[in-house]
């Protein structure tokens, strides 16, 4: 799993904009930046009709341990390691801790997941996946 | 100074109580209130006292100061010229029994009227949350001038000004470039100067001056109302469908979500 980032905003509908192309994700540029106090939030299309499985298709299958690695524009990396994979139903995600730009340095990583509803062209729920700093 | 009065304190008081009865007290409020000050009377240091005690001395024209945590209740506001022997002789302007609710945020701003004569008015800040991806601005006519129009990038934003009004907008976060022209013209008063408008912040834009010193544009930012996205999207295909077996119950459930809350789905699911 690795993808390109792009810093995005707020879409029309007030969800968190992502890059169209699903090969790339979008960090909150509103939010902490990853290393910074509170959450960066990185997030990206499982998949797209079009364009097939996106970046963040193996997200389902992070496992508690797995280390993620962030380089920014400068180059520089810092290091994490996941401590938690959520499998969140849409409606009841707790937006408020995920985009919280207060606490601990961490970094959530959200895509799609759960059943896919076709009816709404969309999946049922969001995964979660946070980590954190390693030292 | 010639271009400042010493002022009614009958008048002065009623104005600045009158004003800030208006405001409703949130119902979080604590037992103290946030008051920023500032001055926008040209050529006038001045000492501030609140009851009868010194809040700031020596308080320079075009100076904002940062936000006083003061306990509720209500002040006797009165403005010395900076010069003077401490809490001496007839001050330049002053306003008594100013509630300041609890709870509130407030700035409290010395400036001159329409006509040039000197006045204190309080106004209420809008800290309320600013929806995901904007920001607030808005924008106060403090300064000896008639009507004025308000442009970012050359539109006009805001029109007919009058002096103490305000007015208030929410943008997309962004940095704009403003200025201030007379009412209904192209007449330049004060700017272009460029703004950033950062996402959850409020930015308020005071219009301060007379004619004689010049205009001048003083800006206060108080920050922390963002707002969450509403969610997150992202699939489309159905390619990483855990549940496919089932596309009815599921759909099903998801349109009696919107009534039942998510924690009906969760025993949906356990049934089945």
């Amino acid at each position: 799993m690795d993808a390109p980032v792009d810093a995005v905003g707020i879409a029309a509908d007030g969800q968190m904009e992502l890059p169209e192309d699903v090969a790339r994700v979008g960090w909150y540029r509103f939010g902490p930046e990853p290393g910074a106090e509170g959450s960066a939030v990185i997030a990206g299309h499982v998949d797209d009709r079009e364009q097939g499985a996106g970046a963040l298709y193996p997200l389902q299958d992070a496992a508690v341990g797995d280390e993620v690695a962030v380089t920014d524009a400068a180059g520089a990396v810092t290091r994490w390691r996941v401590v938690s994979r959520e499998v969140i139903t849409k409606q009841a995600l707790p937006l408020d801790r995920l985009f919280a730009r207060e606490g601990a340095p961490r970094l959530t990583l959200i895509t799609c997941g759960g059943p896919f509803l076709p009816e709404f062209r969309s999946y049922r729920d969001n995964v979660v996946v946070v980590a954190e700093p390693i030292p | 100074m010639s271009t400042l009065r010493t002022l009614g304190s009958a008048a002065g008081a009623a104005a600045v109580v009158g004003g800030l009865v208006l405001v409703a007290t949130p119902a979080t409020a604590a037992d103290t209130a946030t008051v920023s000050i500032l001055h926008g009377v040209p050529n006038t240091p001045v000492d501030v006292y609140a009851n009868g005690e010194r809040l700031i001395d020596d308080f320079q024209p075009g100076t904002l100061t940062d936000p006083l945590t003061l306990p509720a209740g209500a002040y006797d506001l009165a403005l010395f010229p900076a010069d003077a022997p401490d809490g001496s002789g007839e001050p330049l302007l002053k306003a008594d029994d100013v509630a300041v609710p609890a709870g509130a945020n407030a700035t409290v701003v010395a400036h001159l009227k329409e006509d040039g004569s000197p006045t204190l008015t309080p106004f209420v800040n809008d800290t309320s949350a600013v929806p995901a991806g904007q920001a607030r601005v808005t924008v106060r006519h403090t300064a000896a001038a008639p009507a004025v129009d308000v442009r970012a990038g050359g539109t006009p934003v805001v029109e007919g000004l009058t002096n103490p009004d305000e007015a208030t907008l929410t943008a997309p976060a962004s940095t704009i470039t403003a200025d201030v022209v007379l009412a209904g013209t192209d007449t330049v008063a004060i700017g272009p100067a460029d703004l950033t408008l950062a996402e959850g912040t409020s930015t308020i834009v005071y219009a301060w001056g007379n004619g004689e010193a010049g205009y001048d544009l003083a800006v206060q930012t108080i920050d922390g109302m963002h707002s969450m996205p509403a969610g997150v999207p992202g699939g489309s295909a159905g390619l990483a469908d855990q549940d496919s077996s089932l596309p009815a119950v599921a759909a099903l459930s998801v349109a009696g979500l919107a009534v039942a809350g998510a924690g009906a789905l969760r025993v949906a699911r356990n049934r089945g």
